[in-house]
């Protein structure tokens, strides 16, 4: 664990303490800041949209709950998806339909589960569906994974998580995030095999 | 020495950063003249990067307004009229100047009243002429009539000459012979 002075410089941290002090324009700073990231880290966990926002919101509430009380002793980033990553985890023992299986079909509860947002680089429909079909794959891919491997790459590939910083947000040791990565690794390569030969 | 099986095998711990730098640097070696592990690391690359097609999708827009109001609804309405003295009581080596402070002004304005009340009654007086002072104390002395009559000893007493006196009268009227 770092020194408590160590994370004074976070910027996100400077914000929570303005914060606490009662100025809520830093808490709405941050929320713009982190509102997009931890609902796409949901969502590409749980699967759905409407899950997704309910986390994300779940998660502001506990970071405002625990404005007066804050104490830094994680970066805020990892602080907050660690937040998130609890939730989720409640949310996918609660709702079974959203765990994570290496054996599970690849196919959501939905079916094909399309696209949800407009590629603006596009614009000839051939390449639109192409495009969809390879975010679907890649979609199935992953959620395909084991629940832990799942979380690794998304925070390792999407979030841009350094290893320490997944260990410190998933409670794993350094050493487990990157065997975790490895396995994931070797499951992804397996299950997109079909789609690189498209490339 | 690691044949190409080994390398492939080790390869996604390789990319994780998972080797130590003897392993490290045998892989590198092997990578240089090795065209089937150079394939096989090719691959892995192609799939990792080809994560990046599933891109981020926008939350609803209208996610500040919604939390606030999600909010709302949690906070108990004693906390929400409270919220704004947050601030003030955030900090807690506040609270014994702020208790002092309020007892100073209730002790003070309560001090106020008195004195006022006081300077109000004798600037009152002071005004008064020397009639409206007798006035005032034999309107005082009447108040203490009446509070007197209402007694008990005396109501005893106007009984006591209803029944006392028609008697009397009647027996001064038979001596007198009237």
């Amino acid at each position: 664990m770092n020194d408590l002075n160590s994370y004074i410089s976070d910027p996100d941290v400077l914000l929570m303490l303005d914060f606490q002090r009662g100025n809520r324009v830093s808490f709405e700073n941050l929320m713009r800041k982190y509102y997009k990231r931890i609902f796409n880290f949901a969502l590409r966990i749980l699967r759905s949209r409407e899950a997704a926002e309910d986390i994300v919101q779940e998660s502001f509430i506990r970071v405002y709950q625990s404005g007066k009380n804050y104490q830094p002793k994680a970066s805020f980033r990892t602080w907050l998806y660690m937040i998130a990553k609890n939730l989720i985890l409640n949310e996918l023992k609660k709702n079974k339909r959203f765990s994570f299986s290496i054996d599970e079909s690849q196919q959501g509860e939905e079916g094909a589960m399309p696209r949800q947002f407009e590629d603006t680089n596009l614009t000839h429909p051939l390449d639109k569906l192409v495009s969809a079909e390879r975010a679907r794959t890649v979609r199935a891919a992953i959620e395909s994974l084991p629940q832990q491997q799942g979380m690794v790459v998304v925070l390792y590939r999407f979030e841009r998580f350094s290893y320490e910083e997944i260990s410190e947000t998933l409670g794993l040791s350094v050493s487990a995030v990157k065997s975790l990565l490895s396995r994931a690794r070797q499951n992804l390569k397996i299950r997109l095999a079909g789609l690189k030969k498209e490339i | 020495m690691m044949d190409c099986k080994d390398i492939q095998n080790q390869m996604p711990v390789f990319l994780s950063g998972g080797l130590n730098e003897q392993d490290n640097t045998l892989i590198h070696e092997h990578l240089i003249h090795c065209e089937a592990c150079q394939r096989e690391l090719e691959s892995y690359k192609l799939s990792w990067n080809s994560l990046k097609d599933w891109e981020d999708e926008d939350p609803d827009p209208a996610y500040i307004s919604r939390f606030w109001t999600r909010l709302e609804e949690r906070i108990p309405w004693y906390q929400r009229v409270l919220e704004p003295f947050g601030v003030i009581f955030g900090d807690k080596r506040l609270i014994p100047v702020l208790a002092s402070f309020v007892f100073v002004v209730i002790v003070g304005s309560a001090t106020l009243r008195y004195s006022w009340q006081v300077h109000q009654e004798e600037s009152l007086v002071t005004a008064l002429s020397a009639e409206e002072i007798d006035f005032i104390q034999n309107i005082e002395l009447v108040e203490q009539l009446d509070v007197l009559e209402d007694l008990d000893m005396f109501e005893d007493m106007d009984v006591l000459k209803e029944l006392v006196l028609p008697e009397a009268k009647a027996k001064i009227g038979v001596q007198s012979g009237v």
